[in-house]
């Protein structure tokens, strides 16, 4: 008994040419907007700004997976961020080795932990997951003082800087900037590609209904504690690259604000879509940067209030708001050309990707 | 042949008795409804055979399997699937990949397979999406594929969530209450397609049911329950006409 099998026409974007062209027009600006940024921008913004927001990006997107796509809030990904840095910052640093290799301890380090607090994640939900999270963050710096002649403690430990190959004739930042953003470029392939596979059906059916996804097949404990897993290794891998840009690291540099900082960005950017993280590392680290500092003991207060106002404005986040300005473009036209919409075609190209 | 055999099955949450000594037979290719008075256990037994509630005594059979032995998301392995009494969908996702949620026990591939796109990942993906796009097709689905699967009305939802456990191509079929909240047209349509879908995918059903017109109509053997027992079997003539099953339902005057 198998199910028939019809002949189908491409669906999506693929059936209108000219989505298709738009689509293309945008990837293509954008993309050579990322490559001119650290030609365009000087050293303090690159390295200050973009750079950071792109491991925030890689670690958003870790997070997003799992509290996003599969419903399991971590307050706890900065230590993941953490374990990350002090494994390339240690590596480097102490043992000499070459910044890149130790991305590779750093991400099988962190997802071996990932699976570590994925395991009893299994049997806590919701706020109290959140909480035991929670306490990881605030863990983590005590950890780091505690084995301070390892770790260098409250002191700190600065490594050799990352330096650009002569072959590139890039100045160090811009080059620092180009590994970071295609290592984020990879990152963020693989877990679109992910989200939209069997393997990505079945972590947001267990976010929706684990029971349902169950008796339909789905392994609950198997698929939770491998997107644990997965998600505390992009953190990791986003903490690792952080040392590439910002050679030193301290106790307090990955405390519990870190861990807020990157579930905001998921909020803020838009849970559960994939460009979203991207969208949320890019405002929580410029949004400070705008607001006036004449008052630098307001600023805090301007950031959560600027926060509260996005969120009441945009509780879909920054891609929900696009996706749904779209919708509306899209309806309006439609009605124009008196053309109603096709179901389906509600999403934005940005948006869907 | 018996496709499903219960034997003894009884079920206790604490001092309640959800199920008691519950024993019957469903043949392969039948239509079996399970019918029965509120809180008689029919719900309970649909979360018995797909491994949601331990029993605490009594065996089932099925298809040659031991299916007690059998960890819950592998019961559609071995060809057991079922929709939901309070619909059990994904909200999260369209229509279409509910559908295909449904397909994810006979299709293959990893975290890793899927993040870099082995080769047998996208031909797998594009044949499950066809056989999906089929399925809505004929349950006159199709054109809401991309439509996240909530916010429809009721009858199409209830419509998607069969789509879906057909897509696990199924030997044994369990609905829940298919036809509750359906209106009295959409009702009679719902026999029919369970009758069809029944002779097209070879399935067997069971199915719990207050419709009696309905059950009276596509069941090829009834059961019912009282109490978490079996009161009656048979025939859909012969329950009606049992005394057990009338005073189940109107009591007695006694």
């Amino acid at each position: 008994m198998t199910l028939d099998v019809t002949p189908v026409e491409p669906r999506g974007f693929l059936r209108d040419p000219k989505r298709l062209a738009v689509r293309v027009v945008i990837t293509l600006a954008v993309g050579a907007l990322l490559l001119a940024l650290p030609h365009i921008y000087p050293r303090f913004r690159v390295e200050g700004q973009f750079n950071v927001i792109i491991t925030y990006a890689i670690a958003a997107l870790g997070l997003n997976l799992l509290t996003g796509y599969n419903g399991q809030i971590s307050v706890g990904h900065g230590a993941f961020f953490g374990v990350g840095a002090y494994t390339t910052a240690i590596l480097v640093g102490d043992h000499g080795w070459p910044h890149f290799a130790t991305l590779a301890v750093a991400a099988a380090l962190t997802f071996v932990l990932g699976v570590l607090v994925g395991l009893p994640a299994l049997r806590i939900q919701g706020l109290y997951l959140a909480l035991v999270t929670l306490a990881l963050a605030a863990a983590f710096p005590l950890v780091v003082t505690r084995f301070s002649s390892v770790t260098g403690g409250t002191q700190g430990m600065r490594v050799s800087r990352f330096r650009a190959p002569d072959w590139t004739g890039l100045k160090d930042y811009q080059w620092k900037y180009y590994v970071l953003l295609a290592v984020a470029v990879v990152a963020f392939v693989l877990v679109r590609n992910l989200v939209k596979s069997r393997v990505g059906r079945a972590i947001i059916a267990t976010r929706d209904n684990e029971t349902a996804a169950q008796v339909l097949g789905v392994d609950l404990s198997r698929y939770k504690v491998l997107t644990f897993g997965i998600s505390a290794t992009l953190a990791g891998v986003a903490g690792a690259l952080s040392v590439f840009n910002e050679p030193f690291v301290n106790a307090e540099k990955y405390n519990i604000n870190l861990s807020i900082t990157l579930l905001v960005a998921v909020v803020v950017g838009g849970a559960a879509t994939i460009f979203g993280p991207a969208w949320g590392a890019f405002f929580v680290v410029m949004i400070p940067t705008w607001l006036p500092n004449r008052y630098p003991q307001l600023s805090p207060v301007l950031f959560g209030g600027s926060l509260i106002v996005l969120m009441i404005l945009a509780p879909g986040g920054f891609l929900g708001l696009v996706r749904q300005a779209s919708g509306w473009v899209r309806r309006r036209s439609g009605r124009r050309s008196s053309a109603g919409p096709s179901p389906g075609e509600g999403h934005d190209a940005l948006a869907s990707a | 042949m018996a496709l499903l055999e219960v034997e003894d099955v009884t079920v206790r949450f604490g001092g309640l008795v959800g199920l008691d000594q519950l024993s019957f037979a469903v043949d392969e290719g039948e239509i079996c409804a399970l019918i029965g008075p509120n809180g008689a256990g029919k719900t309970t037994f649909f979360n018995v055979v797909s491994r949601i509630y331990p029993p605490t005594q009594g065996r089932i059979t099925f298809a040659g399997h031991d299916l007690l032995r059998t960890p819950g998301h592998r019961i559609t392995d071995i060809g057991v699937t079922r929709t939901f009494q309070n619909l059990a969908l994904f909200p999260g996702l369209s229509v279409l990949d509910n559908v295909m949620v449904g397909a994810h026990s006979r299709s293959r591939g990893g975290f890793l397979a899927s993040a870099v796109r082995l080769p047998p990942m996208p031909a797998q993906e594009r044949r499950l999406r066809a056989q999906a796009i089929a399925l809505l097709d004929l349950l006159d689905l199709a054109a809401l594929a991309d439509r996240p699967a909530a916010g429809l009305p009721y009858g199409t939802l209830k419509r998607i969530e069969l789509a879906r456990a057909i897509a696990a191509e199924p030997k044994l079929l369990m609905l829940d209450e298919p036809a509750s909240g359906l209106t009295h047209s959409e009702v009679a349509e719902l026999g029919e397609l369970i009758r069809r879908l029944r002779d097209r995918f070879e399935l067997t059903v069971v199915l719990v049911e207050h419709h009696m017109n309905m059950v009276m109509s596509i069941s090829e053997k009834i059961v019912v329950m009282d109490f978490g027992r079996k009161i009656a079997e048979g025939l859909p003539a012969e329950v009606a006409a049992d005394p057990a099953v009338i005073e189940a339902y109107l009591g007695t005057t006694s």
